[in-house]
Order: C-alpha cells, then structure tokens, then sequence
C-alpha cells in the first residue's frame, strides 16, 4: 500500500506495537490473523493520510510520488509488466486499492475481507469488479 | 464457500489480461530484515514504555497546574512591559511631525513635550527686567496704561 520499503518499515513497527499494546484486550472474537490484518491496514491508510497532510499534497499526487518511488526504489524486482501493473493499482482510490490488493495477491474470500474492512461483501464485489476492470484497461491502453 | 481457484476463474471471466500476467511479490525486504526484527521492536517497546511511565508520573495533577502558573506568569509579564511607555524628547516629537507620524503619538505626550519646551524657553531666557523697561520705552507703551490693566 505504502510502496516504499522505509514507509513500509514504518507501518509495520506500529502495527506490530499497536497489536502488542492491544494484545490483552484481543477477546478472540476473530481470529488472530484477521485482527492484525485489520491494524495493518488501518496503519497503511493513516500513514498515507499523514502523508497527504504533512506534504499538503492532493490524494492524486501522493498516487504520482508513489509511483515516482516505485521506480527508483531498491527493494523492488518486477520487471516492467509488473511495473505497470503496480502503477495501475495505484490509479485505484484506496479503499479499492486494499481490496484489490487482499483478492488479487492474497486470494482471500470476500467474507474474511468483509470481517476486516467492517464492508458488507455485495459492497466489495462491486468495488473488486470495478477494481478489475480499472487496471485491464490500464494495462491494456499503456 | 469460495477456495482459490473459484477466485482465480473469477478473475479469468473478468480480466483475462490481467489473470496472464504472473502473479509474485515483486517487493523485497534488506538482508536479515526479519531476523533484526524482534530485537528492533523489543527496544522500540522498551523506550514506549519508559515515555509512558515519564508522562503518567508528570500526570494530570502536576502538569496543568504547572503549565497555567507558566502561562499567567508570561501574560501578567507581557502586560506589564507593554504598560510602560517611555516619554518623548522635543527631538523625537519633532521628528515624528516631519515624518507625519504625529497621528500615532499620544496626546499626553505632545503635551508633555510642550510643556518641558516652554520650561526650557523660560529657563533659557528669563525675564529681565532692564530689558522689558527698554522694550516699552522704545515702542512708546505707557507704563501707566499697563498698570491700569493689571
């Protein structure tokens, strides 16, 4: 979500630390996995909101700067259909772009995505088709 | 139930460019990146809780009232420096009329300058009398006419 590995590191030192300061009150009504994905994401999404903030920068450029790191980044090896794969995720609004993501790399259900996005699964096959067709025209048009 | 390859068929029937392209993590971590991990975040955990024990001890209790004595303390500071307002030379208040900043002078002050100007007229030049005898003289004032003024 965040692309970078340095903002990457970042998010995952808070998720990892949020989950053990709420470790105690976890009441297992959801598995375990589930829970931390559920923080993970949010982390991701609050980091990208700062990110927005901080930089006054409009939702769309942080798309652009993210895609600009993409490229110049160390820690990624995908060749260019990969690239342009990656760069159309990032056309997605974010709500989509994690719900692509959990699909398409993860392949979970849509009751599991529901359990972690709170999002009724009619909802997220509406936005995973929307989603889907998004980036084939993408990849398709580029 | 939904299992992988009913999603994979999904994806097929919607996108089948896209279900061509393979399908692999392209993004990688550092070396011994997950090794390092859990020392990294014992001691981040460490230092969390070392600022949350500092920051419960200056609790509540201590912290508002300390910081409302600092704010009042700078507040009554300020007013006070504010309320002192040094005086004006006849200099300075000449200088303030050439510059046309006579509008933003007090009025007391103006006063005041004036005031210390006609002192120091009437310092630097006191009346003499021979001299005021010699004035009427020269200009044919009767001494009696003014006397009957006064």
């Amino acid at each position: 979500m965040v692309i970078n590995h340095e903002d990457a590191d970042d998010v995952t030192q808070n998720t990892l630390i949020k989950a053990w300061k709420g470790l105690p009150k976890f009441k297992e009504e959801a598995q375990l996995y589930t829970w931390m994905y559920r923080i993970a994401t949010n982390e991701a999404v609050t980091f990208l909101n700062k990110k927005k903030k901080m930089f006054f920068v409009a939702m769309n450029d942080v798309e652009h700067e993210l895609s600009q790191s993409l490229e110049s980044d160390e820690q990624y090896s995908g060749d260019e259909i990969q690239l342009t794969l990656q760069k159309a995720i990032l056309t997605l609004p974010e709500k989509q772009r994690i719900v692509f993501n959990m699909r398409y790399y993860d392949e979970m259900k849509y009751d599991e995505i529901s359990e972690i996005l709170q999002t009724s699964v009619g909802a997220l096959k509406a936005s995973y088709h929307h989603a889907v067709k998004k980036i084939e025209k993408y990849i398709t048009t580029d | 139930m939904e299992n992988k390859k009913n999603i994979r068929k999904e994806l097929e029937n919607e996108a089948p460019f896209l279900s061509k392209i393979k399908k692999e993590n392209q993004f990688t971590t550092p070396n011994y990146y997950f090794e390092e991990l859990p020392e990294v975040m014992s001691s981040k955990i460490l230092i969390n809780k070392y600022l949350y024990r500092v920051f419960d001890k200056l609790s509540y209790s201590t912290l508002i009232p300390i910081t409302t004595a600092i704010v009042l303390f700078f507040m009554v500071f300020n007013f006070n420096t504010n309320n002192i307002s040094p005086g004006l030379t006849t200099h300075q208040l000449s200088e303030l009329i050439i510059e046309d900043d006579y509008l933003n002078i007090e009025a007391y002050l103006v006063y005041e300058a004036y005031a210390d100007l006609l002192a120091k007229e009437e310092n630097e030049n006191p009346i003499n009398e021979d001299e005021t005898i010699n004035y009427l003289l020269e200009n044919n004032i009767d001494i009696n006419s003014i006397i009957e003024e006064l």
